[in-house]
């Protein structure tokens, strides 16, 4: 247990630097993006207001007041959670090749620790989970820094206040926050499934090497199949209620994580090869 | 002891190790010889099981390698194996989380005698520095067993002496070493025993000295006669 917090802390040090930038960048793109689509807003309002002879009533009748939506819907939000996500995305290739291709082969010293190698996989798996939650938690506050930078700009009477219920069951937002318990377990365990699937096939690459990839491509078809087996049987038979199905891939997601886990620890106690 | 038996590996197509035996004593040094390709890299990470092999079994003390023995053997790859972004003294401290047998005192007494500075970061060493850092990481831990591969490879001629005069100094005292090189000549004077490897099988496996007395034969003459014929 010591061996593997001090793993995580070793792994989270490695990525701190780049994940600092990370968040620097996502939190400069939305406030920039909060401040120019507000001022846009702001400006295109009053010209047209002035043009056309409208009222403020008018205006919003006609074109509706601003509310945190109009940011949520533009590209600066989007961009920027599409940009954080690929780059965990490759993070979770990234951090185990740069064991084996960096410029040099942290992975010996990391296979000749004096703990269960299972521990340098768990320890990874952490830090990619806590990356994950670091930057969703860091998304909640950056909303209402934008919220509140966004009604600093715009008029009282073209704003629009909206609820938190309503502001989260945006699209993305939804995915990312849940409001379902169920759902919410049911997003995260599949992130996880995910992120344990694809580990596990980079040790079968890892051991096997051009065999591997082979390997490692038929075992992420299985570990798909299992997941989908409640889905498939829904299809066929059609005797779940939806909550039922999430439940079930859910419990099969967790299943296909305890294989995932079987197979690295075998994999890097047995076959594993630097 | 060191025990490798009927050890066989193959990788791709090719047989790399074929049937390979031999023994490293504690308190002895063992130099694996032969050219590149014979396999010797191949059987020190068989032995750490940082790769799979096929047939055979290889003990430590009598034992498979577990997780517990990585505190009683240690392998100096020729290669560096901590993150190049650390200093040598994050390197230090990275140690002495992990290894209990990790010796503080005899890091920095290594650091004094290769004259290294611990705030340097590891990846703006030059290629002889590293290969000290790399020595000093393993050689600061209170194993048993110590298996170096190729560490004169590639450095200039003053690393190669101070390394060189590591393994006359009490850092290698009372320890077991398996040292591969293929250039003999730097350790000859040091080594107690030698085993000759090609084509990933042990072509000749003897004690230096008990050679140099019964035969009157120097390792490279021995070397000679089994390679060249």
């Amino acid at each position: 247990m010591n061996h593997y917090i001090k793993l995580v802390n070793f792994e989270v040090k490695r990525f701190s630097k780049l994940y600092l930038s990370l968040i620097i960048a996502v939190v400069a793109a939305q406030i920039i993006g909060a401040i120019v689509t507000s001022s846009f807003y702001v400006s295109n309002a009053e010209t047209t207001m002035v043009r056309d002879q409208m009222t403020v009533s008018d205006y919003i009748l006609t074109y509706g007041a601003y509310s945190l939506q109009n940011f949520l819907f533009s590209e600066y939000f989007f961009l920027s959670v599409i940009f954080a996500a690929a780059l965990l995305m490759i993070y979770v290739f990234f951090i185990w090749y740069r064991d084996w291709l960096g410029k040099s082969s942290v992975i010996y010293r990391l296979l000749m620790l004096p703990t269960a190698r299972r521990n340098v996989y768990f320890a990874k798996l952490t830090t990619i989970l806590l990356f994950v939650f670091g930057l969703t938690a860091m998304q909640i506050i950056l909303l209402e820094v934008v919220n509140q930078i966004t009604q600093r700009i715009v008029p009282d009477q073209l704003w629009m206040d909206e609820s938190i219920i309503y502001i989260y069951s945006t699209e993305l937002l939804d995915l990312l926050y849940p409001q379902s318990p169920l759902l919410f377990v049911f997003y995260y365990v599949i992130g996880i499934t995910a992120v344990a699937v694809i580990f596990t096939s980079i040790l079968f690459e890892r051991s096997y090497h051009l065999k591997g990839i082979f390997l490692a491509f038929i075992y992420c078809v299985i570990s798909v199949g299992i997941v989908m087996v409640p889905v498939i049987v829904q299809i066929i038979t059609n005797y779940f209620y939806t909550n039922e199905i999430y439940l079930l891939v859910t419990g099969f997601s967790v299943l296909t994580t305890a294989l995932a886990i079987y197979l690295a620890d075998y994999l890097l106690k047995r076959k594993i090869n630097v | 002891m060191i025990e490798v038996k009927n050890v066989s590996k193959k990788y791709k197509r090719k047989q790399v190790l074929k049937d390979m035996s031999f023994t490293a004593e504690k308190g002895q040094i063992t130099c694996l010889i032969g050219i590149n390709g014979a396999g010797k890299t191949t059987i020190m990470k068989s032995i750490m099981a940082l790769t799979p092999i096929d047939r055979g079994e290889i003990l430590i003390d009598g034992k498979k390698i577990s997780k517990d023995a990585y505190e009683k053997i240690t392998y100096i790859p020729d290669r560096l194996t901590m993150s190049p972004n650390y200093t040598i003294a994050q390197s230090f401290e990275f140690m002495a989380d992990f290894y209990k047998v990790w010796n503080e005192q005899r890091a920095t007494e290594l650091l004094a005698f290769f004259q290294l500075d611990p705030n340097d970061k590891i990846s703006s060493l030059s290629k002889g520095n590293t290969a000290k850092v790399n020595l000093l990481l393993g050689l600061a831990l209170d194993v048993d067993y110590i298996l170096m591969d190729e560490p004169f490879s590639g450095i200039d001629i003053f690393s190669r002496e101070q390394i060189a005069n590591v393994f006359t100094s009490h850092l290698i005292e009372n320890r077991g070493v398996i040292i591969t090189t293929h250039e003999i000549n730097d350790i000859e004077h040091l080594i107690d025993k030698a085993v000759l490897i090609g084509d990933g099988r042990v072509l000749r496996e003897m004690n230096v000295e008990e050679m140099r007395e019964t035969e009157g034969k120097s390792v490279v003459d021995v070397m000679r006669e089994v390679y060249v014929g």
